[in-house]
């Protein structure tokens, strides 16, 4: 009698540990299928999606408040716009646990360099397979900022085999801007502006004809060494109509904050009124 | 009597230990985040705009008049029988979520003033389940964006937030997407 109480409890003791080895086992395998439910997650870019979507807006944004306030010459229409964007933005992310902040820096002169500023790239493709150019316009070209000649700037347009077709020099000759202009063989000429403000297409400077029929790309070079302002509109290869125009840029930074954790922290230079093509 | 007693103890710890998302069903995570991927992926198509043009989505915003559309197996159809047409959101739609056999809505959210949220419902399907996902994508409307300020006012109650600029309000594009 005692020996079958004995393995009784035998039993109960082997169906315990039985039992405590499925619970074992079941918590393992919770913790493997969180563990991947986990790394699935990990593989979702918000942060990319989020990032794209904050500075397109936020260009769109600097934009329209700067064609809204007459070149950003009234400031009070310009800050305004951009107080009620960035406030929007802020209510918009805290509904998603984000926190928004944008800081809104000053309208600069621009450099011609690709991101207008002083230390941007300084050789950089304008536009490529370019058509036909309508207007190609340079003004508050500032004299002082001008490198002089062995430092000049120069706008160079090659055809699409990359072989020059026309080109200007821009630079500082004692206090005086003076553009010296040259097509594929020959120098066309030099010329001066008093007052900063070139127009390109103008027939002196023969940009028309050296181009006409030809596909083509617009390329600034030694960009930093001049500031102003530049417009370029006209037609692409593919028909369509393109418009590039420099007067400002805004060095503007980006954040989004989630957790306590940095998770977007960028300064864009946006250039204004209309950095794309 | 011992096979009972280990059989009752086997039964008693399967169902007191909890066995969740283990399957490939419409609750697995995997399939959230594949979801979550292709919403952004079609929202970022949408609001790419070229050439300083609208994007599509903006487009769409602003051809909106209002309605509620719901998909009736070969339309977007509204309550008043309108078909939803030139509206690049129901074409992508229709040639990417509908043939997956994905339900969906779309909606647009605005903040008010004292931080509460108006939600405009433009495509709209039904109740999404427990295990929907959301995709937001912000855009920017602007006065002159719009032909007839107050006519899309009026048809969307998407109203101006600044009268005194040319901002007239952000957009929040909500996404819903899931599995039925």
């Amino acid at each position: 009698m005692k020996k079958m109480d004995e393995s009784g409890q035998i039993i109960l003791i082997a169906a315990f540990i039985i039992g405590i080895g499925i619970v074992v086992l079941t918590v393992m395998l919770n913790n493997i299928v969180y563990a991947s439910n986990t790394a699935s997650e990990s593989s979702i870019e918000t942060n990319v999606f989020d990032y794209s979507n904050v500075v397109q807006t936020t260009t769109e944004a600097y934009e329209k408040a700067y064609n809204g306030s007459n070149y950003g010459n009234n400031s009070v229409i310009f800050n305004a716009y951009m107080e009620n964007y960035s406030e929007k933005m802020v209510r918009s992310y805290s509904l998603s646990g984000f926190i928004f902040s944008l800081e809104n820096d000053t309208l600069q002169d621009a450099y011609f360099t690709e991101n207008g500023l002083a230390d941007g790239n300084d050789d950089w493709v304008v536009i490529e397979r370019v058509n036909s150019t309508d207007s190609f316009l340079l003004d508050k070209l500032n004299v002082s900022s001008l490198g002089n000649e062995s430092n000049k700037f120069v706008i160079e347009v090659n055809n699409h085999s990359g072989s020059k077709q026309w080109s200007a020099s821009v630079y500082n000759s004692s206090g005086t801007i003076t553009i010296s202009v040259s097509n594929q063989t020959t120098s066309i000429g030099n010329y001066t502006s008093a007052s900063g403000f070139i127009n390109t297409t103008e027939n002196q400077f023969r940009f028309l004809d050296n181009t006409a029929g030809q596909t083509y790309t617009i390329k600034f070079i030694n960009g930093s060494h001049s500031m102003g302002t530049f417009r370029i509109a006209g037609k692409l290869v593919n028909g369509n109509d393109f418009h590039i125009e420099r007067v400002h840029i805004v060095n503007s930074t980006m954040k989004l904050n989630k957790n306590g954790h940095l998770e977007i922290n960028s300064t864009i230079p946006i250039t204004l009124p209309k950095g794309h093509i | 009597m011992a096979l009972i007693i280990v059989i009752g103890v086997i039964v008693f710890t399967v169902q007191a230990t909890s066995l969740t998302p283990l399957t490939s069903s419409t609750a697995n995570a995997h399939i959230e985040a594949q979801l979550q991927i292709l919403g952004q992926d079609m929202l970022t198509v949408l609001d790419h705009s070229k050439s300083g043009q609208n994007s599509s989505l903006k487009e769409d915003i602003l051809n909106w008049d209002g309605e509620k559309y719901t998909w009736n197996s070969t339309e977007y159809v509204s309550q008043n029988n309108n078909i939803l047409l030139n509206s690049s959101t129901s074409d992508l739609l229709k040639a990417v979520i509908v043939p997956k056999g994905i339900a969906h809505n779309v909606e647009f959210c605005i903040i008010n003033d004292g931080g509460t949220t108006t939600t405009l419902p433009y495509i709209y399907n039904g109740e999404p389940s427990d295990n929907a996902v959301i995709v937001s994508r912000r855009v920017l409307l602007s006065n002159s964006d719009i032909q007839d300020i107050p006519l899309f006012r009026s048809e969307t109650g998407i109203y101006d937030a600044d009268t005194s600029t040319d901002f007239y309000n952000l957009i929040d594009v909500k996404m819903t997407l899931w599995r039925m």
